[in-house]
């Protein structure tokens, strides 16, 4: 069983804009990263996922339960973390954590106060008089406190200081190892880099790669810089190269394959230095959106 | 019940707020009954005047008293009240966006708008029920028998009239999501509907006219005199809350929180 099973949906919005035929399967125990710029489509998904719009077509499953008939029961067993989470200001931290808690019939306190200690905040203070930062601690309090078993996150980091990101990061790998499923949206990419067993990527609507992290990096190209002693030979004809640039005795460019005919063609002329360097997964995530493909 | 009490406390001061307002209208108009009844003021006041009030044939001085009591402006605020609360069910949930944290949590919509229509209920009979209990037993403490049981079933009426106006609200509320626009048309076009009552019975435009006016299905004057509530607005007022309330659980369970 998935613990996202999402099957042909479509919501589309009055204007034209939404998702269009997503299909997308997120295993149980995974921590799934979900990118795409503003407008591509992630936070429709979640809020259909939730139930908070409804598809137009399609099937979704949470946990095995189809989201349309049983929204309540995956509630229960879901936490969610809005990209910029709304409390009610005029109740204290603690106050709306136990509304929560108490609609969810959670007597406990114990794990809303390990949360608070970890993410050192004062839940005895009203909402309206915390910052963005703290009001985003407490929210993730509530997104967590009841031990779900699938966590969605929609820009989860957005308004958290380095310090308390690093904190959240260390959460969600707990949480992971306690066998939980995390789906989380976001922007921040060396986040999802370091977070997540795989990527999806959503564009104008539509998935346009679903991988595991480390098979994206494979595709990506390579920075390449390599200085000569001499002249540089010529290795524009070597399949792979592109974007060369060549200044006196030093050659820059990107490479994406095989590896041995570039050795062969450096080989040709006397290497004084050579090096090579992954781009970020932000250049993956770009050439999804300028070349509508996944690499180069 | 959670759900209950969070609605319930979170419009606390607002209901204290509302039923001192309420109460405080009705001391001040009851601190006057002596002015009114031994001074011989509806007497003295041109029939045209007193036919703004409604039709008071047969009727003796302490009720017409208390029918303008009510009439004048106390019945004003449980309306008012009624529209807010109505508003703040849903869309001020929308425009704050709280709804999302309130829709993430394991709870039928059905669920959150059955509770938070029991709230207005108890809150609206309570701002009724001071303005009432001031009437009834702070005229009744000077000395002054009205009638009573008449003033309790004007009372329904008016309770009736308050849930008409906020499921009418409400039902509208389901599209509009900026609560400040829904507090600014509902609350204009209530004071407004208040004031075209008179208008129109000043004017003495025909009852077939008046109907497009909520106030209208409260004829205080008619309920005082003969203690029941005209077939009539009784069953517009119930068809009101009914439909009110089924278009508002229709809609909220089709509405779509997008982004």
């Amino acid at each position: 069983m998935h613990a996202i099973h999402v099957e042909n949906l479509t919501r589309l919005y009055r204007n034209g804009r939404g998702i269009t035929g997503v299909n997308l399967q997120v295993e149980q125990g995974e921590v799934f990263g979900f990118l795409g710029p503003n407008g591509a489509g992630k936070t429709t998904l979640i809020r259909t996922m939730l139930g908070f719009m409804h598809q137009q077509s399609g099937n979704i499953h949470l946990l095995g339960l189809n989201a349309l008939t049983q929204s309540r029961a995956i509630r229960a067993r879901v936490g969610y973390l809005p990209s910029d989470p709304a409390l009610y200001d005029l109740l204290t931290g603690q106050q709306n954590l136990d509304f929560a808690l108490a609609v969810r019939g959670i007597k406990s306190r114990a794990r809303v106060k390990e949360l608070a200690d970890r993410l050192e905040i004062d839940l005895k203070r009203r909402l309206k008089t915390l910052s963005r930062g703290n009001k985003q601690k407490v929210a993730i309090i509530a997104t967590l406190a009841h031990d779900p078993d699938l966590i969605i996150l929609d820009e989860p980091t957005s308004g958290l200081d380095p310090l308390v990101q690093e904190i959240f990061s260390s959460l969600i790998r707990e949480e992971q190892a306690r066998g939980k499923t995390v789906f989380m949206s976001s922007h921040v990419l060396s986040e999802v880099e370091s977070l997540c067993d795989r990527v999806g990527v959503i564009r104008d609507g539509k998935i346009v790669t679903v991988d595991h992290v480390e098979n994206l990096k494979k595709q990506r190209v390579k920075y390449v810089t390599v200085e000569f002693r001499e002249k540089a030979p010529d290795l524009s004809s070597v399949p792979g190269v592109k974007d060369l640039a060549c200044e006196g005795r030093k050659v820059r460019f990107t490479f994406h394959g095989a590896i041995d005919p570039l050795l062969g063609a450096l080989a040709q002329g006397s290497v004084v230095d050579l090096n090579l360097s992954d781009p970020p997964l932000e250049e993956i995530f770009r050439a999804f959106y300028e070349g509508g493909g996944g690499g180069r | 019940m959670t759900l209950f009490r969070q609605f319930f406390v979170a419009h606390l001061k607002g209901l204290f707020i509302w039923m001192a307002v309420g109460a405080l209208m009705a001391i001040a108009l009851t601190r006057s009954t002596a002015t009114f009844i031994e001074g011989g003021v509806f007497e003295a006041m041109p029939a045209s005047m007193l036919a703004l009030y409604g039709d008071f044939t047969g009727m003796n001085v302490v009720d017409i008293y208390l029918t303008i009591s009510v009439g004048k402006g106390t019945v004003l605020i449980p309306t008012l009240y009624a529209v807010i609360v109505a508003l703040s069910i849903i869309t001020r949930e929308v425009d704050r966006r709280t709804v999302e944290f309130l829709l993430a949590l394991p709870v039928q919509r059905a669920q959150v708008l059955l509770s938070r229509l029991a709230v207005l209920a108890v809150n609206v009979t309570l701002v009724n029920a001071v303005i009432w209990a001031v009437l009834r037993f702070d005229i009744s403490a000077q000395g002054y028998e009205g009638s009573w049981a008449h003033l309790d079933v004007l009372f329904v009426n008016l309770w009736l009239l308050c849930m008409a106006l906020a499921a009418v609200t409400l039902a509208a509320s389901m599209w509009i999501d900026d609560y400040s626009v829904g507090v600014k048309l509902f609350l204009g076009l209530v004071t407004l509907t208040f004031f075209l009552e008179y208008v129109f019975r000043g004017a003495q435009v025909s009852r077939a006219v008046r109907l497009i006016t909520p106030y209208s299905y409260a004829d205080l004057a008619m309920v005082m005199r003969s203690g029941t509530i005209d077939a009539l607005n009784l069953i517009v007022l119930i068809v009101a809350i009914l439909g009110g309330l089924g278009v508002s659980f229709w809609a909220f369970n089709r509405k779509q929180f997008s982004a």
